[in-house]
């Protein structure tokens, strides 16, 4: 990672850790899946979010996706976990879960977009912004993932359809 | 199981069942418990007696209690993964008999919801065999399902279902109300 993509990474981290949305994410530790990753928009360069996961027991792992709100538009977040998933199945995750705020919205939006539903609902477990919440937690495996990407394959490297977002890191 | 003898007073006393708490000299009656059907698993208990010595009343293995019944330990539970801000813990617990295990465990609950400024106890465990006893020993205390995480543990080299279930205070409260109201809080 260069000096300043790493002041970028920097960044980023810092206004995630503010909103109340990424409130139940962890700090990833090194994943043999996938590095953190800054997602960038491909036409002016400018750092957008980030994506990252963490390795959990039995080959699998959580993703984190952030973009910001204040950078970002419709459509990075879908992008970016498009590749990002892919990467990290590539690298051997046996499956990817994803545990969301039930009111990030974004997220479970692109969730449910790609089709996965929701598999089970912790109640009022996180407490965030002066309440508690419920954790909804997806999970899928490669073949699942497949089914998916499939539908987006034209817009990931390779495709006839560059994408959006995501330039070099 | 032998009787046990203990210095140690209990904490809780209901209808024969006594909840105390565990040391370094029950390893070997904790490591004899996890090993009854598929606990060990279940609950991703430590492997060993001495594995048990090394991690009760420690971090993953906290507020580490026996139930005996006329004597005779029956049961333990134990907390791991507690969030001080979310105020949940995750609860393990391992029974001779899941079928019998009810009241000690609710009185078990009840002991996590009157010593900690809890909002949430929740078990996680892996669909294996006896996970149904389980299951159903959870509910009988007011844990309520919520969902089946696909293939997210591995169990003997096999991806396994993983079933959440939770159980908020005031859901305990009203459990207590309707079903034991030596245990309300």
């Amino acid at each position: 990672m260069t000096e300043a993509t790493a002041l970028d990474f920097a960044e980023i981290d810092a206004h995630r850790g503010l909103n109340p949305v990424m409130g139940v994410q962890r700090v990833a530790g090194s994943s043999p899946y996938a590095p953190s990753m800054l997602v960038r928009d491909k036409k002016s360069g400018r750092a957008v979010g980030i994506v990252e996961n963490f390795a959990q027991p039995g080959g699998t792992a959580a993703f984190v996706v952030y973009i910001d709100p204040l950078r970002g538009r419709a459509g990075y977040g879908t992008e970016a976990i498009c590749l990002y998933l892919s990467a990290m199945f590539d690298g051997g995750a046996r499956r990817i879960t994803a545990e969301v705020l039930s009111f990030n919205t974004d997220t479970v939006g692109i969730l449910r977009k790609v089709g996965f539903p929701p598999q089970a609902r912790m109640r009022e477990h996180v407490y965030v912004g002066g309440r508690f919440w419920d954790l909804v937690i997806y999970s899928f495996d490669r073949h699942d993932w497949d089914r998916v990407i499939t539908r987006y394959r034209r817009k990931l490297p390779g495709g006839d359809r560059a994408p959006a977002a995501l330039g070099p890191s | 199981m032998r009787q046990i003898t203990s210095a140690v007073a209990a904490v809780l006393e209901l209808d024969g069942f006594a909840w105390r708490e565990a040391g370094p000299a029950d390893a070997g009656t904790l490591d004899a418990l996890a090993a009854v059907g598929s606990n060990r698993v279940l609950f991703n208990l430590p492997a060993s007696r001495d594995e048990f010595l090394a991690r009760v009343g420690r971090p993953g293995f906290r507020i580490a209690m026996l139930c005996t019944h006329d004597s005779k330990p029956i049961g333990a539970a134990a907390t791991t993964e507690r969030n001080n801000r979310s105020l949940n813990v995750q609860l393990l617990c391992f029974f001779i008999e899941p079928s019998e295990g009810a009241l000690p465990l609710a009185a078990y609950v009840r002991h996590l919801f009157w010593s900690l400024p809890l909002h949430r106890v929740y078990v996680q465990m892996p669909l294996v065999p006896g996970a149904d006893a389980y299951v159903q020993l959870l509910q009988a205390c007011g844990f309520q399902d919520e969902g089946t995480v696909s293939e997210y543990a591995m169990v003997a080299g096999k991806p396994t279902d993983v079933a959440v279930l939770g159980l908020l205070r005031r859901e305990f409260e009203a459990w207590c109300q309707e079903h034991e109201k030596r245990l309300l809080l």
